[in-house]
């Protein structure tokens, strides 16, 4: 492989073969060995060469290296100071095997290594999950028992960081869905010259299903990954050992806070994004449909049923709870390095969006079944 | 130690002044690093050692003053001319946890090199041999290695090119007793068998005063240079304040018998 980065300052090297006899004068160091070597490579290999080294000014290891491999070849080195001697004798006496690393499956078995080892993982992931589920219950079930020992400045806190900051955005999204919402129903729409129920559409779809998933999938690319990077920070720096050393859980000072403001917010947060969802489709039906604000009204009266909003609204504690577990969960399965931290918010997000998704599918198949 | 050679200056700081907020923690500072000598950095906590120690490898651009290498500035080295003068350890190693050991060890000969693959895995193998690495650690990954073997794997990275300067940072905080007297018989081997000039901050005793040619204490934004054994004596205030306590008695105390057991041993071999 030829140098990327800018090559090292050479220095000069002079060799010169005449018969058995090789002189080399200047520096031998790493930017100057190979043209050494390659100056002696066409020696045949029965001939044994004297080399001079008497001209010998700069020495390291990299030379050291190629007189060692010439001195096992049976040339003979003549001239070398005694500190060059000293360099190559040790050089000389160390290892020069690089360890093998064990060889890797290569082709079509990988592909099936790699698909058994992630069945067996997330297998192990789900029992996983399971339990921590069970501690949580456990640690909540302890709670009730003693509720003085809720801590609330926490909550408040979470519920700060989770909840009020995450205000402008999750309103912003809602609007933006509800506009491209809109834009494909009136298009669809207008060949049947239905367009006027674009309006219907879209508040359903936002009130039932749109606002609670945009903002869950949010929480979790937000809070989710932010408890799994707290998290696991403090069990990087051993700050999770110092608590249980104290006698204190982490489910309750860590995992508990976090799980209950999140199930305070995301209800809350999924109402705002209803409200700013059919604000943006207010604006839009003004400017598309021409249907002012007072007879919007009206119509979303008339399409929407409490229990629409109902349907979205009960979704999202049910979220907020495997948000905040899956990242809590992912936090306390940090191991030592840095690098760990990062490996398990990636997966604490990764997989909370996923079960988001599911999970609403889930429910979308249980409301048409009960009727809802 | 080159006796035998006159001393020439490899490195020398001049007029370094470090300001973090109000706090100065360099002022005016001069420093020489002779060429082929082991030279240690001690001071209190917060007394800005490295720093300085960055400030020499130029990792620190300090406000005022500059550092020469061989004479120029080190800011004005080319990145490979400064690969190839100075190699840095690390005080957590730094290795690339990515990397394996050896790859570790091969990526700057890689980078800067012309070698072939081979002889730069050969050249990787010897330096780490160097460092007393066996095959086995080589092929772990960083993660896998103790606090002695990390040290040990980051000091053969740091040689990987032959630098003519080698920098360490706190190379035995952190180390049970043997791992660090490991490092302390390293340093000093590598200076003689490959005659590279080290720089090491320390606030490890044993190895001030059994490694190192000449410690630069940091006191009040300057340094003051000398040999171990005159510093223990020093009455100067700020060595004073640093070379004190029972830590230092021990250490005083185990010097004498080492220098002892060296002129019985010398007086051993002149009888041969």
């Amino acid at each position: 492989m030829t140098a990327i980065a800018l090559p090292l300052p050479s220095s000069s090297l002079t060799v010169t073969v005449a018969g058995d006899r090789a002189v080399l004068k200047g520096n031998l160091d790493v930017t100057t060995v190979t043209e050494a070597k390659h100056a002696l490579a066409s020696v045949p290999k029965q001939n044994k060469i004297n080399v001079d080294l008497s001209g010998l000014t700069d020495l390291d290891t990299a030379g050291s290296l190629l007189l060692c491999a010439w001195q096992t070849r049976g040339f003979t080195l003549a001239g070398l100071s005694d500190d060059h001697r000293r360099l190559v004798d040790l050089i000389a006496s160390l290892d020069q095997t690089r360890p093998k690393v064990a060889a890797r499956t290569h082709g079509w078995r990988e592909f099936f290594i790699d698909v058994g080892r992630a069945g067996t993982r997330m297998l192990a992931d789900t029992v996983e999950f399971i339990s921590f589920c069970g501690k949580a219950a456990a640690a909540i079930g302890k709670l009730l028992l003693h509720p003085g020992s809720l801590r609330l400045s926490a909550i408040a806190h979470h519920i700060t960081e989770t909840g009020v900051k995450a205000l402008p955005i999750v309103g912003l999204l809602a609007v933006m869905i509800s506009i491209v919402l809109a834009y494909q129903g009136v298009a669809q729409l207008r060949a049947f010259g239905a367009q006027d129920l674009t309006i219907n559409l879209v508040a359903i779809s936002v009130l039932r299903d749109m606002a609670v998933l945009i903002t869950a999938t949010l929480v979790a690319g937000r809070s989710g990954a932010a408890f799994a990077a707290e998290i696991g920070v403090m069990q990087a720096g051993e700050e999770v050992d110092a608590i249980k050393i104290m006698g204190l859980d982490p489910m309750q000072l860590l995992v508990v806070p976090r799980l209950i403001a999140l199930v305070i917010t995301l209800p809350l947060l999924t109402f705002f994004a209803d409200v700013m969802g059919l604000a943006g489709n207010a604006v839009v039906s003004q400017v598309l449909l021409n249907i002012s604000p007072a007879q919007y009204v009206q119509r979303v009266r008339v399409a929407v049923d409490n229990s629409d909003m109902f349907v979205g609204l009960i979704k999202a504690p049910v979220f907020a709870v495997f948000i905040a577990l899956v990242g809590c969960m992912h936090g306390l399965k940090v191991t030592g390095s840095a690098e760990s931290v990062g490996v398990e918010t990636t997966r604490a997000v990764v997989k909370s969006i996923f079960l988001v998704i599911v999970l609403d599918a889930l429910f979308s198949i249980f409301f048409e079944k009960v009727g809802l | 130690m080159t006796e035998s050679k006159p001393a020439t200056t490899v490195m020398s700081a001049r007029g370094i002044v470090n300001r973090f907020g109000t706090q100065t923690v360099h002022d005016q500072l001069d420093l020489d690093i002779t060429a082929g000598e082991v030279l240690g950095i001690a001071g209190g906590s917060g007394s800005g050692k490295s720093v300085l120690l960055r400030t020499l490898a130029g990792l620190h651009q300090p406000q005022a003053g500059e550092v020469l290498a061989d004479g120029r500035p080190v800011t004005s080295l080319l990145p490979a001319e400064k690969a190839a003068f100075l190699g840095m350890l690390f005080q957590h190693g730094a290795l690339f946890t990515s990397l394996t050991v050896a790859e570790n060890v091969e990526l700057p000969l890689r980078e800067h090199t012309q070698l072939a693959v081979d002889e730069q895995q050969a050249l990787a193998a010897i330096k780490l041999a160097l460092a007393g690495l066996d095959a086995e650690a080589c092929a772990k990954l960083p993660a896998e290695l103790s606090g002695g073997m990390t040290k040990r794997a980051a000091l053969a990275r740091a040689l990987a090119l032959d630098p003519r300067v080698l920098l360490l940072d706190e190379p035995t905080t952190g180390l049970d007793p043997s791992a660090a007297d490991g490092i302390d018989k390293l340093i000093r081997q590598l200076n003689e068998s490959l005659g590279v000039t080290v720089v090491v901050v320390t606030h490890d005793l044993n190895t001030l005063f059994s490694v190192c040619d000449r410690v630069a204490i940091l006191a009040n934004g300057k340094v003051i240079v000398d040999t171990p054994p005159q510093l223990l004596n020093s009455k100067q205030d700020g060595v004073r304040k640093y070379l004190s306590g029972s830590r230092v008695d021990y250490a005083k105390a185990a010097m004498s018998i080492m220098t002892k057991e060296a002129t019985a041993n010398k007086e051993k071999r002149n009888q041969h």
